[in-house]
């Protein structure tokens, strides 16, 4: 079933279109969530807030629009605002990597004589990218998220953030030199 | 034009190195588990509908179709200023008054053509307190 139908369906209220949706996009918004927290237990919660906040307000959204964009919106801004009223949790519990991340060609590379993970393991790396990722403001954290780690395009963030393909590139490339500056350490 | 670079000028790939982040994710059985929360929390949410997202889904209808929500909110409006200001039961026209509203001896009206006289008459060997500088005197002179 098409995007569209299963949206016009959760619309009269079908929860099992609902949960179609929910299926397809829970891992995108996990992760992008997950990478702006950088703690699993609440980029769970939120997550779950989202799709219950996106179900109740899914009246509102317009069929012009796109579904990723608008559900992706509300997944920044509850993240964002989850950080505002909530600290951080005293021990974050972070994701496990996926195992076949030895098959990926970054990790060929960065495991490689003298290079990032031949100086420290992976939890060491884990835990110090997360640091660097959370020094950065929220909005820079979510372009460089949704750009390095999700693969979205400049326009696709753009459409997302509500600014112009420029300040997406410009965010990107500032937060980019903020965590080179913060893992220098790495070099 | 030159186009504005992305990547910092040199030093370490960060943008290889957070590709890796990519690999931070749930296994299968745990995501499917989280869906299946997720669902309870929207069938609950469902079941029990809070006052502050209400227009949310039941004014859906008005926002699509903006002329039927013109005329319902004229409806409300003019419901709103009934409220306020209600409409006389009773068709306009001469009413009778269960009780008089004043006292007036009606039999002195419609014999004289003239009103009692309102002001009750001083009692005798009393004077109204005129001034010493005013000289009373008589209008007909």
């Amino acid at each position: 079933m098409s995007e569209i139908d299963l949206i016009r369906r959760a619309r009269l209220e079908d929860t099992s279109a609902y949960e179609e949706l929910v299926s397809r996009y829970y891992s995108k918004i996990y992760g992008l969530i997950y990478g702006m927290l950088s703690s699993r237990e609440d980029a769970e919660d939120v997550t779950q807030e989202v799709f219950v906040k996106a179900w109740k307000a899914l009246a509102h959204f317009r069929e012009q629009a796109s579904f990723y964009t608008w559900i992706y919106r509300i997944a920044i801004n509850r993240a964002i605002n989850f950080r505002k009223r909530r600290n951080r949790r005293k021990t974050v519990q972070f994701e496990e990597f996926d195992p076949d991340i030895k098959q990926a060609e970054s990790y060929k590379e960065f495991s490689s004589k003298g290079s990032v993970l031949r100086k420290m393991n992976l939890s060491e790396f884990q835990k110090k990218m997360n640091d660097a990722l959370l020094t950065l403001s929220d909005k820079h954290r979510a372009v460089v998220i949704m750009h390095d780690v999700q693969g979205l395009s400049h326009a696709e963030i753009a459409g997302i953030m509500g600014c112009s393909e420029g300040t997406a590139r410009s965010r990107l490339f500032y937060a980019r030199k903020r965590l080179q500056a913060e893992l220098a350490e790495f070099e | 034009m030159m186009k504005k670079k992305d990547t910092p000028a040199s030093g370490l790939d960060i943008a290889g190195l957070l590709a890796l982040k990519a690999f931070e994710r749930p296994g299968a059985e745990r995501i499917e588990k989280n869906i299946q929360c997720t669902m309870q929390a929207v069938r609950a949410a469902h079941k029990r509908p809070s006052l502050h997202y209400f227009p949310d889904k039941s004014l859906g209808w008005m926002f699509a179709q903006p002329r039927y929500g013109i005329a319902a909110l004229f409806v409300i409006f003019l419901g709103l200023h009934l409220m306020q200001r209600p409409m006389p039961a009773e068709s306009v026209g001469s009413s009778v008054m269960s009780e008089p509203g004043l006292a007036m001896d009606l039999s002195a009206v419609t014999e004289t053509n003239r009103a009692a006289p309102v002001i009750p008459p001083l009692p005798a060997g009393s004077r109204p307190a005129y001034s010493s500088l005013v000289k009373p005197v008589s209008f007909t002179e």
